[in-house]
């Protein structure tokens, strides 16, 4: 353990960093109505379980990005509890700043928090992304990605952009409003948006790109994951309850669409990976 | 402990220990608290209605603010609340107002406006809400 000042400076400047994340990254969802009555309303097993779920999640993502280097497992998870904590405190202060802390339960304060610290969180992590003030360094995940690691980057980013939409009812409502070709119509242009962006980022980053076959594998591995992670976050939201199988379906082909951007933006801000 | 692992912990900052620490213990904390309000609040809504004040406007108006508390154990979307004003045993005035979510165990603030000045009693009646 350091106890020495310029050590534990060097981790303070990575927790700033990471407060600045979780606040460019939650701030839409902070000030989303739908996220304030959903903190006091969501079923507290489905949140129990989200919170328990997002803690492997969170270890991964201080694996592959992180606010600050890391270099065992251990400090891989005392960063996500970090991330955690910094999450809840920004969340907090920004919560209390537009007033939407008033006289409410212990339980509905929690629930109103954990809920937005969840993605907070991420952001809280991919900060030394965003903010990174050493340049020089060799970015983490193209040396370790693979194939695994390319799939959690690009599930991030899918989760990510669908925990920011899925609150709102407009997902409902064009789930609804769509006939089923157009549902059909809106899955083709998510995989056909996801490959071109891999194809992309492939061909920048790499010396001998993949072929396009290649890239719709990854494409299709990757527009899967941003299907289940959107009928997670659907069913999280309490957006499938009663719901007849054909309106689910096409609920979750309208969130994949954005999560489908999500994945592929993810891929973009953590650069290439090769396979191992 | 091998002799690598124990330089991977003398690395490790104490503010990182401190922060990582406090993260689990308030990460632990929420998610047992809501596993047992999960487990134990099943059940339903109930409210309580409470007047916080009674004010003559300019315009003519009288308004009554008020307090709904849920006091159930489950949240509720779009509660209807009846408020009558009362003459004596007669009904005067009702205005419905719609709120919009109450969680169980917290308060809500609303706010009944009359154009009645006499009447100086008020019933609240619950007319419906949502589960959500």
């Amino acid at each position: 353990m350091h106890i020495d000042l310029p050590c534990n400076l060097r981790y303070a400047t990575g927790l700033a960093r990471a407060g600045l994340g979780a606040l460019i990254f939650a701030l839409p969802l902070m000030m989303t109505m739908e996220m304030w009555e959903f903190g006091a309303t969501v079923d507290r097993l489905r949140l129990a379980l989200t919170l328990t779920l997002s803690l492997p999640m969170l270890t991964a993502l201080s694996y592959y990005a992180g606010f600050e280097p890391t270099s065992s497992l251990l400090d891989n998870v005392l960063d996500a509890f970090a991330a955690f904590l910094v999450s809840l405190v920004t969340c907090l202060i920004v919560m209390a700043l537009f007033a939407e802390i008033t006289a409410m339960s212990l339980d509905a304060l929690a629930g109103k928090l954990a809920v937005l610290s969840f993605p907070a969180s991420i952001g809280a992590l991919l900060a030394d992304k965003q903010f990174n003030d050493r340049p020089d360094e060799q970015p983490r995940t193209s040396i370790t990605a693979g194939f695994a690691g390319r799939l959690f980057v690009m599930g991030v980013g899918a989760l990510f952009l669908a925990l920011n939409v899925a609150p709102t009812d407009e997902i409902e409502l064009i789930a609804i409003n769509i006939h089923p070709f157009q549902a059909a119509a809106i899955a083709v242009t998510s995989l056909a948006i996801l490959i071109l962006t891999l194809r992309a980022i492939d061909l920048e980053f790499d010396d001998l790109p993949g072929r396009l076959t290649t890239h719709m594998a990854r494409g299709f591995a990757g527009y899967g994951v941003c299907l289940l992670l959107s009928a997670y976050v659907l069913w999280f939201f309490g957006r499938t309850d009663g719901k007849a199988l054909d309106e689910m379906l096409e609920s979750i082909i309208v969130l994949a669409f954005p999560a489908s951007l999500g994945a592929g933006a993810a891929r973009l801000i953590f650069g290439g990976g090769k396979d191992e | 402990m091998t002799r690598k692992k124990k330089l991977e912990d003398n690395e490790t900052p104490l503010l990182e220990w401190i922060c990582g620490g406090a993260g689990a213990l308030l990460f632990f904390v929420i998610v047992g608290f809501t596993l047992f309000n999960g487990m134990t609040m099943k059940g339903p809504a109930a409210f309580r209605y409470q007047t916080t004040g009674m004010e003559a406007v300019a315009d003519g108006t009288r308004q009554i603010a008020f307090l709904v508390e849920n006091i159930g154990e489950k949240p509720v979307t779009d509660l209807r609340v009846r408020v009558t004003l009362m003459n004596g045993d007669q009904d005067g005035q009702q205005r419905d107002i719609n709120v919009e979510t109450v969680a169980a165990k917290s308060t809500v603030k609303a706010t009944a406006v009359f154009t009645d000045p006499a009447a100086a009693e008020v019933k609240f009646e619950t007319l419906s809400y949502r589960e959500p």
